[in-house]
Order: structure tokens, then sequence, then C-alpha cells
């Protein structure tokens, strides 16, 4: 992207502040968030593989890792977001954006996106979390909000909704025992 | 589906607030004009580098923190609207160091990203299209070096194109679906795929599906098309393989054919998205039977599914697992509240594992175009909407992980997909619409890391807007777009005053992207008259088409696509007012001749035609008319056609030759007796084959408006109602109107006649059946018979629809029809209505979007819950006058 060469200015500046840093002390890499324990108790197999992904967007960090299993379509998928950059809020801002649209709509008077309707269809859920929503989908998503941070669990797999919102959730509260 | 704004960039404006360094530009803003091309600035001097756009891909600004100091100019853009078809806004700045950095980023009035320079050098230009609007331009000083820096803002030409390909292009013919495909009259946003070797063996011989057999998936239904290509073009057979749960309900319905080798080539899937069964069907005989998959089974609570199949990337890391059950990965994608993701199919469908994020909304928007796999296995799905750039998500170990790719000269679309198109060698083609409307291609062969320069593909034809752009790539070099296009400028979903024409447009290279052939394949039909509005379930009735079309090949090499037909011949035409165009006749479209997508298969052009279609053969007083479709012309003008006729079958012998320009011809010595017909083709190559012939019927007695039900305006299949053989009460056959004289003391009357299946006593309690129309005025009106609690008399009326906020639509009742409105036990329904309370008709008026509806009240009394059970296509009529029926 840039490829200009940084000043000494320009790294005497950048140490003074925070480029898409992590907040101190939290772990950012979703593969460190599940024991296998965990995973074993709730999908009855031993991960095989993990695969970790991250990526910076705007002014929030995004750490995924795919847990795969011997049985592939049992494998789970977990994603992190957290806050980046000087802002602080990133993530509860899209938390926000995404879960909470009506209130938007309250001060903006425009109509509901398709997209922001199907967020008005995902289901609260308690217990897990500061606050929690299964999406219903193809293969079902829990997200889990706590302080100014997000997770996305998904589990594949042949299985009703009750009985995969119930391992995500499980799964959830494990992965949040391991944030701060 | 679509949202209005550019969600992902919601907060931008907010930052705009905080901007504003302590180092205004001079001046701190600008108007540009057509009059007044350039517009320049200054601003500076920077000491301080700003470095968040590093971060986010847009730069934090804030007056008082001096790490994130901005430059903020406000730029006016009141140009012709002509302008974006020509024209582009092209904002550079220069500054004397070169080693220095300025990062240039441009956003529209609601802080929408459309266009940014970051890669660094100088000068940083950014460019947007030509379109009048207030803009703000932000410069990132990124590593300013103490420097200032000089912005210009200049409306210069757009780059030039490369010239069209040269030599005989490739041509393609229009399949509509007929009268008998119930469903098949709402298309919107259909599918097609074509299984190459049909699993069927019956499904392919002689000249029938040879490039194999092709699936038509839209609505409710999945239609399996049988094509023989005896005949040009060829003779077409639609037949409902509908799996029977997916019948349920509709969103987004998808259909896909995995034509990859493996253990189950040929698998067809049909997905649903919304309804109790949310959930992927698939089928390994040609949709004779169906399996389900596992599905959510509950409602879903997102949006915009897609489903693709591929081989596997054996290379990656990790390797894929052993796959018995099927050879291909399959994968389901779509968007899931704050990310969008792909889960994996290892089992050919059945089940899927979780969904991996492929980016948040914040990075993208939500709503994506179509999943495809690569032969190599690397898996795409593009996007219209990544900050500055459309892009494409890849993933290049089967699904695990994600990273998105931008094409960085394109501009995020004004609301529809991209599609991508992979070629045999993985080179991927990448067709979008660009933010100005124009139909535009990139090529990239490094997995979408780098593209070429994107094409304007529409420009040959002066193609201004465009909308729903399909690819499909075959040989490396070998490519095709389609898209719904029109060459006249302006903002074309203005419901109100946008006046064009669209057509159904192919741009197809030969040459891995370096020219283009831009073909017409609809070019005496429109697909639309008017506006088409693409932003999703805020637009009004200008929606019909729904949100894509979509574009395959066959086994041969030719282009197979399908698309939606919102200005069918017989209610529609280029003259027709906007309000006309509201159907979405499912249409399959197909090459008939030129280069295929596959060199092996290319046919030696120019050569004599292929044998016309023979139509009919209807016999009256005045002779026999014969009647035959144009077939493909071989690559050189038609000349003429040649006729045949004969006592007895297989007996014809020449009798006429007729210039090409007509296609049907009037044998006056056939008034009586039995003739078998046969026509051939003709060009400066030679004959074509003769295809099949026809065997003289009586014509039809012509139909009057004077009397019985009238003119026969639409037919509807029999038996093509929801929940069939029941509901058969609901069940609408055709519908006809009539002018009949009844007295000097009527003299305006117009008589709707709805015939449906039967209505016996008891009449369905809870229903509702309506014809609906759109006057010479534009508004909609309705007629229609009720009915409330069992038992009770149906209740006759009419009314009007009216356009409500948020674009939604509501049926507004205005008062009772005329007294003599009935029905009978045969299912026979007569709305009878003044013509005064619908528009003040008068003869010569023309009717158009006449069509019909039953439905079922759902629920209890009084919750306003209808469920249609039937619906029609629409046709029009011309108003002839009570009084011209006086006497006859």
């Amino acid at each position: 992207m840039h490829t200009a060469l940084v000043s000494n200015t320009v790294l005497l500046v950048a140490a003074s502040i925070i480029i898409a840093a992590p907040v101190k002390g939290v772990p950012t890499d979703a593969c460190t968030l599940l024991s296998r324990a965990s995973i074993r108790t709730q999908t009855g197999e031993q991960v095989a593989s993990t695969k970790a992904t991250s990526r910076a967007s705007r002014d929030v960090l995004q750490s995924q890792c795919f847990y795969a299993l011997p049985t592939f379509t049992n494998s789970v998928s977990v994603t992190l977001i957290s806050p980046a950059g000087a802002s602080r809020d990133g993530a509860r801002k899209m938390w926000e954006r995404w879960f909470h649209p009506a209130e938007d709509h309250k001060s903006d008077g425009q109509p509901a996106s398709e997209e922001e309707e199907a967020a008005g269809k995902a289901s609260p859920v308690t217990g897990v979390g500061d606050e929690a929503f299964w999406v219903r989908s193809f293969v079902g998503t829990l997200y889990v909000r706590k302080g100014n941070r997000f997770l996305r669990i998904s589990l594949g797999g042949k299985m009703n909704d009750q009985e995969r919102q119930a391992r995500a959730k499980a799964l959830a509260a494990s992965a949040l025992r391991r944030l701060p | 589906m679509y949202n209005r704004l550019n969600r992902a960039l919601w907060f931008v404006p907010a930052l705009f607030v905080l901007a504003g360094s302590g180092l205004a530009s001079t001046p701190s803003s600008g108007a540009l004009t057509d009059a007044n091309p350039t517009v320049s600035y200054t601003a500076g001097p920077f000491v301080i580098p700003n470095l968040t756009d590093s971060v986010s891909g847009t730069p934090m600004c804030s007056a008082t923190i001096p790490a994130e100091q901005c430059d903020t100019f406000q730029l006016a853009v009141n140009v012709a609207s002509a302008d974006a078809s020509t024209k582009q806004i092209q904002v550079t700045i220069s500054f004397p160091i070169s080693a220095g950095e300025f990062d240039v980023f441009v956003f529209d009035a609601n802080g929408n990203l459309l266009a940014s320079d970051t890669a660094g050098g100088e000068p940083s230009v950014a460019t947007i299209p030509a379109v009048t609007g207030a803009y703000t331009v932000v410069v990132d000083p990124w590593d300013p070096l103490g420097q200032s820096f000089n912005g210009v803002v200049a409306l210069v030409p757009l780059p030039a194109q490369p010239p069209p390909a040269t030599g005989i292009p490739p041509r393609y013919q229009v399949y509509p679906a007929p009268a008998s495909a119930g469903g098949a009259e709402s298309s919107g946003e259909p599918s097609i795929g074509v299984d190459w070797n049909p699993n069927v063996a019956s499904l392919k011989y002689g000249t029938v599906n040879q490039g194999g057999v092709a699936f038509f998936t839209s609505n409710l239904h999945e239609f399996r098309l049988r094509l023989d290509d005896c005949s040009s073009p060829a003779a077409t057979t639609w037949t409902d393989v509908t799996s029977p749960v997916e019948t349920i309900n509709t969103l987004d319905p998808i259909g896909l054919c995995d034509h990859f080798g493996g253990s189950h080539p040929g698998r067809v899937f049909q997905s649903q998205l919304a309804g109790a069964t949310s959930l992927v069907a698939f089928s390994d005989d040609d949709g004779n039977s169906w399996l389900q998959s596992q599905g959510s089974g509950q409602p879903a609570g997102v949006d915009h599914e897609t489903v693709g199949s591929g081989p596997y990337n054996t290379a990656a890391t990790p390797p894929p697992p052993p796959h018995p059950a099927y050879n291909n990965a399959v994968y389901y994608c779509s968007q899931d509240i704050a990310t969008a993701f792909c889960a994996r199919s290892d089992d050919g469908g059945l089940t899927f594992g979780p969904g991996v994020a492929m980016y948040n909304l914040t990075q993208c928007t939500g709503i994506h175009g179509h999943v495809k796999v690569a032969p190599d296995g690397t898996v795409y799905v593009p996007n219209r909407g990544c900050g500055a750039n459309q892009a494409v998500a890849v993933s290049a170990d089967n699904g695990l992980t994600w990273s998105v790719r931008p094409i960085p000269d394109s501009t995020p679309a004004i609301g529809n997909d991209p599609s991508i198109g992979l070629a045999s060698d993985g080179t991927a083609y990448f067709g979008y619409q660009d933010g100005s409307g124009a139909a535009k291609m990139a090529v990239s062969h490094d997995q979408g890391n780098t593209w070429s320069p994107s094409v304007n593909v529409g420009a040959a034809l002066s193609i201004a807007g465009s909308v729903f752009p399909a690819v499909v790539a075959g040989d490396p070099d070998r490519a095709a777009m389609f898209f719904l296009g029109s060459p006249t400028p302006g903002n074309f979903q203005d419901t109100a005053n946008y006046k064009g024409i669209w057509h159904a447009y192919l741009a197809t290279t030969y040459d891995g992207g370096a020219n283009y052939f831009l073909v017409d394949a609809t070019p005496t039909d429109p697909v639309q008259v008017g506006s088409i509005c693409i932003m999703g379930t805020t637009c009004g009735a200008d929606r019909n088409l729904l949100d894509f079309n979509d574009l395959t090949i066959d086994a041969q090499g030719r282009v197979v696509g399908a698309f939606a037909d919102g200005c069918v011949v017989g209610s529609c035409d280029a003259s027709s007012p906007n309000t006309a165009s509201r159907s979405a006749l499912g249409t399959a479209l197909r090459q008939s001749g030129g280069r295929r997508m596959f060199a092996a298969f290319d046919p030696v052009e120019p050569a004599a035609p292929a044998a016309p279609l023979i139509g009919s053969a209807l016999q009256s007083s005045t002779g026999t008319l014969v009647s035959w479709s144009a077939p493909d012309n071989g690559g050189a003008a038609l000349k003429d056609y040649v006729v045949y006729r004969g006592l007895t079958s297989g007996s014809e012998k020449q009798i006429a030759t007729v210039n090409a320009s007509r296609t049907s011809y009037l044998d006056s010595s056939a008034k009586t007796g039995t003739y078998y017909y046969r026509v051939a083709a003709v060009n400066k190559y030679g004959s074509s084959s003769l295809c099949g012939e026809v065997v003289s019927v009586p014509a039809p007695p012509p139909q009057s408006a004077c009397t019985g039900s009238g003119i026969t305006v639409v037919q509807d299949p029999t038996g093509d109602q929801t929940g069939a053989p029941a509901n058969s009460q609901l069940d609408i056959q055709w519908m006809a109107i009539s002018e009949k004289f009844v007295s000097t003391a009527t003299p305006n009357q117009l008589t709707f006649t709805m015939k449906v299946a039967n209505l016996a006593s008891p009449v369905q309690p809870n229903a509702l059946w309506t014809i609906f129309f759109t006057a010479p005025n534009g508004t909609a009106y309705f007629v229609d018979m009720s009915t409330s609690g069992t038992g009770t008399a149906p209740v006759f009326q009419y009314g009007h629809i009216a356009t409500v906020a948020g674009g939604t639509t509501q049926q507004t009742t205005d008062g009772s029809a005329d007294p003599s409105s009935t029905f009978s036990a045969d299912g026979t329904i007569t709305l009878v209505i003044d013509d005064s309370l619908v528009g003040g008709l008068q003869a010569g008026d023309t009717l158009v979007n006449i069509n019909g509806k039953t439905q079922l009240l759902v629920g209890a009394d009084g919750t306003g819950l209808l469920e249609t059970i039937d619906s029609t296509s629409s046709g029009r009529y011309i108003l002839v006058g009570n009084a011209y029926c006086a006497g006859k």
C-alpha cells in the first residue's frame, strides 16, 4: 500500500501513537480462545488442526480461527472482533449498528435496509457475555459481546437449531473465560 | 438484496465534523462545472504524518490531535448529465519532494468513499464519475516531509477505450417461458445451470440437448429446458421439475448445476432462503427426484444467499480431507448481520461445515455476488463495495480463510452485485456496474491480486446505464458478460423521469479482454421500458426484475443466460409507458452462432444458415398462413426463405420464395384441404437444411370485444395454483375484456372476465379474485370479487393502487363495481365498471399490465395477511368504446 520510505520523524511519531494495536493484555488470536477440551466436549471430536487469519479494517481488528475436526462438517469457526486504532470503540459501534439498528433509524429517518431488517430478526440469547444474539442462517451463528469486543461462533454439521445454539453458547462461554 | 446506503461507511460524516486541521486548504471549497472545468487549491505545509489510514483504509481526521491532521476541501459539482458517459472528475495532489506521500480520498455527500489513492508516489490521483453533487476531498499527509501540496480538480475525458473486436460477432436467441410454464411469469432474479452430460440418458439424443440439459430457477420453480437444435431457434420444452420441498416459500432463489466431473457430475441444486424450511435440495437425475440438504430448519434471519461448487485445491494447507461422498466442494455463502460468510460441504451439499466470515460489514457491503470455483479450487465471491473499490473475496484453502482483493480502478457499484467468470486456466474475468452505471470488465491472472485496467464494454453502443452483470468464461482468453443496458443517460432509478429503453447485451472477448464484441441480444424487444430500481425492498413497482440475472455455458461452449423480461410482447413495447413494463417473464438466452467459449467447438463461419423453426399453418377462407421463426444466419445476412408444400407428409415441393424480412407466407391457393409445409433459409453461402414440417389446421375464429367475453388478454396454466389440486376455485385460467353495448343509459362500461377452474357452492370463503390494470393516466386500478365468511355473498369492488411512504404500494378500495357484476358456478367472474371510475377511459386508450391474482386471507379475520394462490402474466387491451359495439 504505502511505498514511501518512512522518515525518522515518522517513526518517532508512530511510536507515540497507536496504530492497529490491540488493547494491551487482551488476546487477539482467535485460535487461543477455545481449548481442545472444550471443543471435544461440545463436538465429541478432537481438533485436527487450526488455521488463523487476522485483518485490520477501519478501526476494528478481526481475528478468525478455523478449528478443523476429523469430520469436517462438524468443524468450528470463531471470530474475535476487537477495537483497534485510537478510537477504542470500533467493534462496539459495529455491534450497535448491526444489532440495534432501530435506534439508528429513529434519528436518521431512513427506511430500514434489507440488511438491517435482517439484523432485526436476530434472536437475543441470555446467559452469556454482556449481550448475545443467535442469527439463524443456513448454519446458524452466535454473536456474543463482552465490553467493547465481540465473538462470532459458527458450528457446522447437521443438528437442529436449538442444539446448535446450545453448543455455540457453551463454546462462547468457554472463550469468554479467556478474555479479561 | 440491497440497502440504500453504504452502511459500511456510515460513520465517515462524523469524522468530517472533526476534520479541518489547523492547515486548511486555500480556498477551502470550489465549484466545478462544464464552464469551469478546473478548480485548484493549496494546503500546507504539513510536518506531522497522519498514519491512520494504514489502519482502516481511511484517515482519522482531528483538528486537535497533531497526528490526525488532514486537509479537507469541499467540492461542488454541477455538470451536464451526459458528462457521466464521456467524462470523469480527476483529483490530482502534487508536491515538490516526490519521496513524500499525500494520500487522497473523495467522499460523496453521504460520506461514502468514492475513490482514493494510497499507493504512494507523486502525484496522488483519484477519479470519480462526472456526476452533479457535493463531494469532500480529504488529503492525508501520510509522509509530508514538511511540504505543502497543490490540489487540482479537473473535468477530464474518460480514458480511451480499446476498439471493438473485429470479425464475425457471436449471435444469440431468446426463449421466453411459454404460458404452460406456470409460475415463470414471476421470474425476477433467475439462475441458470447446465448439466453438461445429462445423467438421464434419455435427455440427450440426436439434436436434443447436445450441449447438455439446462435448468432455469426462479421464484418457487425449477424448470428443465429441452433444447432441440434441429431448428434455430431450438424447439424448446419447459418442464417444471421443482423439488417438492422448495415450493413452500421463496426469497433469493438460487439454482446451480455442478458440471465439473467427479463422482456425481451434473448434480442440480435448488435453494430457497426464506420460509419454514430454509434449505438446499439437490438432484442427481436431472430433477426427476430430489434430496434435501441440512437447511436451517428455521426461518432464516439473514439475506442473500449463493451456492457454488467446484474442485478442491489439493495443494492447500491443510489439504482437503477425504471426501468420498462427492468429488467437488460445495459452498453456501450469505450475508450474516455483521459479516458475510461461506460454509463448505464435503458431501455434495448434504451437510455443511461452519460459516467462515469472508469479511466484516465495515470492510465490504454485506450483500455479495455469486460464489464461483476455479478449476484449481480457488473460490471467489465478488463484492460491489469494499471501501473505494469493488473487490473479490478469495479463498485458496478451500474456504478456511479468505482475503479481500480490490479491483483498483473500479468504483463501488450503484447497487448491483458484480460477477466473476473463471476460465479453464483460472483466469478471472470480473464484470461490474461501476459508480456511474457503466458496464465494465477487468481481468486477473493471479487469483485477483492484480487486475488489468477496466474496460467499458458498453462503450461501443454508448451504453450509459447497466444493471445485473453476469459473467462466464471458457478457454483462458474467452469470456462473456451479460447485462441489461440503456444508452439513455441519467438516473435510471428515477421512476418519474427516466425514459430509457433497456435491452439485453452481451460483451464477449476472444483475446483475453483486450477487445470486446458488444451485441444487443434483444434488438426488437425491450427488456424494460423506463426506470429499473435496484435498491431492494425500498423500491416501488419498478423493482419487477429484482436483483440479478445469470449466465453459464454448456458443454459445447455456448453462452446460456437467464433473465426476467419486464416488457413482454403483447403487453409492452418500446413506445409503452413505464407502467406497462412491470412483468418478470422468465426468459432464457442462448448463443446461436459465432465463436463459442471453447474454441474446440467453434463453428466454421460464414456458412449457410440454420434451419428455421417452423410454427403454424392456419387455414381460413383466404388461404393458409404459414409462419416460422428467423434462424441463426450462419454469420452472413439472410437473403430468402424457401417454402415447400405437399399433400402428404414428406412430399413437400418448393412453392414460393419469401424475402428474408418476412417470417410468414400466405398460401392463397390452400383455402381448403390438408397441406404439409416446410421452410428453408438462404444466405449467400447456401440453403439451410429442413427441420420438421407443419400441417395445416383451421384458424381459430377471431375474437370480438363486442360479443361473449370479448378479447382474451391473459391465459394462465390450469392447475398451477398453490396447493394444487386443492384451491381450484382460485386457479386462474384466463381473463378477457369486452365492451358490449348495453344501452344508451350505460354508454361507457368495461366488462372484465376472470375464469377460474370452478366456483361451485360453497364459494371459497375469505378469498379475493382481483384483476389489475394500468390506465393511460399512469394509475394502476383493480376490480375484484371478495368473500368473507362461509356462505356469505361475494362482494364486487374497484379501487386503485397508491404509493405510500417508503415507496411501497397499497391497494385502496374506492367503491362498489356495477351491480351487474356477477359470478357463476363454472368459475366465470364478471366484473363491470364504469369507465369514468378508472381513469376516464375512452375509445383508443390502451390498458396495460393487465394481470390477475387470487389470494386467501391467512390467519384470523382482520389481520390483513393475504397469501397469493395464483397469479398471471400480463397483457394489454385497446378500448374500442361501447358505441362501436352497438348493433354488433
